[in-house]
């Protein structure tokens, strides 16, 4: 071996933090004044890591770490307990949730027509009166619009009475959960509904038509 | 301070009763770790952050956690390799958080000189060497310096490492004996 290979196996030796070191290496010390510089340097330079690494390591910890440790734990108690809680409260979410979104599909929805669409505002006192009035089949009427959909305007029967009648508002863009839910309902082939205009501002009245609305599963699927 | 209880429906005042033991039983355990393992976790967060308000930071935070999952750990004799792991991950994401707004506010400027002791000699050399050795350490990769760490604390043997980082006793030595090479070669 020459020197430069016993150099690397005394760094090798000191960094595994051998005790002893081979014969060999140890008289080759003492007839090569270098490596036993070497050596005497890397002795003091492991000496000076294993002081520094352990001053480190081993750091005064502050008095204050478990009383804040404690502090945090104290304002964020129960934890452990409300894990459970916490799964219930997002249960409970989920539901108001699923109920929420099962009623906006369900839900009467508005139908917007277009100023031509209006009636008078003094033709009309109040929906009931409205209902009572002639069929409004001579102008352009948001039954019109639902015509489209298979939804047909007939005249004001007098058997009919206001009470009896579901209310509903059709927007022209949920005619489609509309029919479905037409579909759904026991009483298939005749819907009586009320529509109602959405008003532009607060002095065009509601318009109020009576309606009849057949052949949904043929026309809107 | 008065403390209410509220009884959810559908649970009996038993069953509460009960949970409320399981957690106080809970809680007594982890204060009992608390004191047993707060000093490790403070000195894993340091041996990594070289700053006593980061690690205490760190080390509050990680047992926080450690608290907040304490009930989860199914092997509660692995709290020590868990809370070590926890911490070392969190100082180290620190770390790297403090050198990226470290580059972005020195970018464009000349590093200024690291501030010495102004008195004695000998004092100043062994600041410079433990500031070599920290930067050092730091270049470490991230494997070797846990190992030096945990291996250079008071009260832990080898042994000890090997069943905090789960690892094999050979696995410990090899990774002490690389980690203090690489130190020896950097400090040269």
């Amino acid at each position: 071996m020459n020197c430069r290979q016993y150099q690397k196996r005394i760094l090798d030796a000191f960094a595994a933090g051998e005790a002893t070191f081979p014969d060999a290496l140890v008289g080759h010390n003492r007839s090569c004044r270098a490596c036993r510089a070497y050596w005497e340097s890397q002795a003091s330079l492991f000496c000076s890591i294993d002081a520094g690494v352990k001053a480190i390591a081993n750091e005064e910890v502050p008095r204050s770490l478990a009383p804040g440790v404690r502090a945090l734990l104290n304002d964020e108690l129960p934890s452990p307990s409300s894990w459970m809680s916490a799964w219930e409260v997002a249960a409970v979410a989920a539901a108001i949730l699923a109920v929420s979104f099962g009623s906006v599909l369900y839900r009467p929805v508005r139908h917007t027509v277009s100023p031509n669409d209006r009636v008078p505002a003094h033709s009309v006192e109040s929906p009931v009166a409205v209902m009572r009035r002639p069929a409004v089949d001579a102008r352009p009427s948001p039954s019109r619009e639902l015509k489209r959909t298979g939804a047909r305007a007939f005249g004001h029967s007098a058997e009919i009475s206001a009470a009896a009648m579901p209310e509903v508002i059709v927007l022209p863009e949920e005619r489609a959960a509309f029919a479905r839910f037409v579909a759904d309902t026991p009483e298939q082939g005749v819907v009586l509904a009320v529509t109602r205009a959405a008003p532009s501002n607060e002095d065009v009245p509601f318009q109020i038509a009576v309606l009849e609305i057949h052949e949904f599963g043929s026309s809107v699927a | 301070m008065q403390e209410l209880v509220l009884i959810q429906p559908g649970r009996t005042l038993q069953e509460q009763t009960v949970r409320e033991a399981e957690r106080l039983d809970s809680h007594g355990e982890f204060e009992a770790r608390l004191v047993d393992c707060g000093p490790l976790a403070y000195r894993v967060a340091q041996g990594v952050l070289h700053n006593k308000a980061d690690a205490e930071d760190v080390a509050q935070e990680a047992l926080l956690r450690a608290y907040r999952k304490f009930d989860r750990l199914r092997d509660r004799a692995r709290f020590r390799a868990w809370l070590v792991r926890i911490v070392y991950r969190l100082a180290l994401d620190r770390l790297r958080s403090s050198k990226r707004r470290e580059r972005r506010e020195t970018s464009g400027t000349f590093p200024e000189p690291r501030p010495t002791a102004p008195t004695a000699e000998d004092l100043a050399a062994s600041t410079e060497f433990r500031a070599r050795l920290e930067r050092a350490m730091d270049e470490l990769p991230e494997k070797l310096r846990l190992v030096l760490l945990l291996a250079a604390m008071q009260g832990y043997t080898l042994e000890e490492v090997s069943g905090i980082l789960g690892i094999p006793m050979g696995t410990v030595k090899s990774r002490l004996f690389f980690a203090r090479k690489q130190l020896a070669e950097k400090l040269r």
